[in-house]
């Protein structure tokens, strides 16, 4: 498996290190970018391509935890590994509890670290997949006019057309014709794969 | 006029006579116990002590310079000094016992005896004949081996202390110190790792291969030089001074310290004047001072803003003779009560901790011949100064 474009940011303070890091890295055909503070990967990185995240915990200026709060907030959603030179348990913990892939110690086996990766890296392109596929549904569902929307909601949640109708206060044969246009522009083949965008985009309709 | 004295006048001149022998004979008694007084008085002393002219023959020898030779009381006469001393020693003495002839000045000086593995410190004064010339020298020497035995075992006491001082500071900053050497392995693994993929992959990069172990060498050298760094603060002390740059030495310390700074969120400003002379000193113990200091700062910030975390450090002319070291912290500062109990042993304000390192610290100052103090800063914290003497050796 050549992984297409995924990209590996390392952040480490120390220059041998990041160095040697990108070389082992790049040598199993991954792309890299290294930074040395946590502050500049914040501010350039981006990556819609499949990526992850190999930290230093212990960095001047911020802490590795910390920096991994700054990454979610600002949307740059992807695996972290953790790498340290004085792997306290406590640490370890605590990286882990906010979502670490791994935590390895230095120094360690290239094969840890490479493996660590290729996993990250499989996690975080499942991960894109399922986002862009949101982002798809979302589209279609803000194509939909506000009623068709509504019919859109009643549907999923499982109403028939009848009953849509009385709640909508309109003849059947319209809600049919509404419930035609939302199949069509949602793409949906079937009212079970129309239940599973909506549960995809967070749509669970209205169920009194 | 009679030529001939009666016999009454006779009588009385006789009696004038006998008079003058008894007051004679009162004198000789006096004189005689006078002598016997200073003479007791040389005898009886534990100091060695003779009497010398100018040709450095023994006049005297008190009892105890005799047992120390092994002569008796009537072997002496006549002897010179270089008969039973050796040759390096004789001259020695000849140049002193000269200086006191020519300048009528008496000299003091310590005297060791190897051969007898003792001590002494010696006087050579002059005795002044009645023309006012220096006609003997006299020597007196204090044997003072035990003095210097307990001087000894007070120095070593304390280098021994110092010592384990330094083992518990290191001990203290076991978890940066190992960050700091895993760095440098962590690069070799990975280099060396990456080298042999590289090897077996077709074709192998050579160039590539070639840099990375021109780094590998590299990283060596710097876990290496920091390993010896290391080693010369665990090592036992020794005592030999030798001309430094104290820039130098507080570069090292803070290469040592970076870790332990980082993991403490504190940053480390130098504020170093470049054209200083150098300072007569231990490099060991001058750099025990400033880590003890260093991490005396960054523990009086703990509870503060990580921002503002903050130590300066700084070297600068005190005067002619001195030049002075600031280290400055912006912790919570030092009440001015307990500025002078604060370098006592045994004086703490942590809960962990010995209190001795401030008190290692003034006494290793001190044996610098500097002084060491702190002051409140105008606005935050406190700095520590000490100060060091100069030297034109470079």
């Amino acid at each position: 498996m050549k992984s297409d474009s995924a990209v590996i940011f390392v952040v480490d303070d120390d220059r041998s290190v990041r160095n040697a890091l990108e070389r082992l890295i790049k040598s199993v055909g991954f792309r890299v970018k290294t930074f040395d503070r946590a502050q500049s990967f914040l501010d350039s990185a981006f990556c819609e391509s499949p990526c992850c995240l190999v930290l230093d915990v212990r960095m001047p200026q911020m802490s590795g935890i910390e920096l991994q709060e700054k990454m979610a907030f600002r949307g740059l959603n992807m695996p972290v590994i953790f790498i340290t030179g004085h792997g306290s348990v406590s640490m370890g913990v605590q990286a882990m509890k906010a979502g670490a892939m791994d935590f390895i110690e230095k120094p360690f086996e290239d094969q840890q670290l490479i493996e660590t990766i290729q996993a990250a890296i499989v996690k975080d392109r499942q991960a894109k997949q399922k986002q862009a596929e949101i982002m798809k549904i979302q589209k279609r569902a803000a194509s939909l006019t506000p009623r068709e929307y509504e019919v859109f909601k009643l549907v999923v949640s499982g109403m028939l057309n009848k009953q849509i109708a009385y709640e909508l206060a309109v003849s059947e044969k319209t809600i049919k014709v509404h419930r035609a246009r939302v199949m069509e522009k949602m793409k949906a083949k079937s009212l079970v794969s129309l239940v599973r965008m909506a549960e995809k985009i967070g749509i669970w309709g209205v169920s009194d | 006029m009679t030529t001939k004295a009666t016999y009454k006048e006779l009588q009385q001149r006789i009696k004038i006579l006998e008079n003058e022998i008894k007051k004679q004979d009162k004198y000789k008694e006096k004189l005689r116990a006078s002598e016997e007084k200073y003479r007791s008085l040389v005898e009886s002393t534990e100091d060695n002590v003779y009497m010398m002219d100018r040709n450095y023959r023994f006049l005297y020898m008190n009892p105890k310079y005799l047992l120390l030779h092994g002569l008796t009381a009537n072997s002496y006469k006549g002897k010179s000094f270089g008969e039973f001393h050796s040759q390096e020693a004789t001259k020695l003495l000849k140049k002193r016992i000269d200086h006191v002839f020519n300048t009528g000045k008496s000299i003091t000086y310590l005297h060791h005896r190897k051969e007898h593995g003792k001590y002494f410190i010696r006087t050579l004064s002059p005795i002044f004949a009645q023309d006012g010339r220096v006609n003997a020298v006299t020597s007196i020497a204090k044997d003072i081996t035990l003095q210097k035995q307990i001087e000894r075992e007070v120095h070593s006491n304390r280098l021994e202390l110092a010592h384990l001082e330094r083992l518990a500071t290191m001990g203290e900053l076991t978890a940066s110190l190992t960050h700091e050497l895993s760095q440098p392995l962590t690069a070799i693994l990975s280099n060396a790792q990456t080298a042999l993929r590289l090897i077996r992959s077709n074709p192998p990069d050579i160039n590539e291969v070639q840099a990375i172990l021109e780094d590998i060498i590299a990283d060596d050298r710097r876990a290496s030089n920091f390993i010896k760094h290391l080693r010369t603060l665990f090592k036992k002390d020794e005592l030999e001074k030798k001309s430094l740059n104290i820039n130098s030495i507080i570069e090292q310390v803070v290469s040592l310290f970076k870790s332990e700074a980082i993991l403490r969120e504190i940053s480390i400003k130098k504020a170093l004047d470049g054209k200083l002379p150098f300072v007569k000193g231990n490099d060991i113990q001058l750099q025990q001072v400033i880590l003890n200091l260093l991490l005396n700062a960054s523990e009086s910030m703990m509870k503060v803003n990580s921002r503002s975390k903050k130590i300066i450090i700084s070297t600068m002319r005190e005067n002619e003779s001195h030049l002075r070291i600031g280290i400055r912290d912006f912790g919570k500062g030092v009440d001015q009560e307990i500025h002078a109990s604060i370098f006592k042993p045994y004086f703490t304000t942590k809960r962990e901790g010995m209190g001795m390192g401030l008190a290692i610290c003034r006494s290793i100052v001190e044996t610098h011949e500097g002084k060491i103090w702190l002051e409140n800063n105008p606005d935050q914290g406190v700095t520590f100064y000490f100060t060091l003497p100069t030297t034109d050796e470079g």
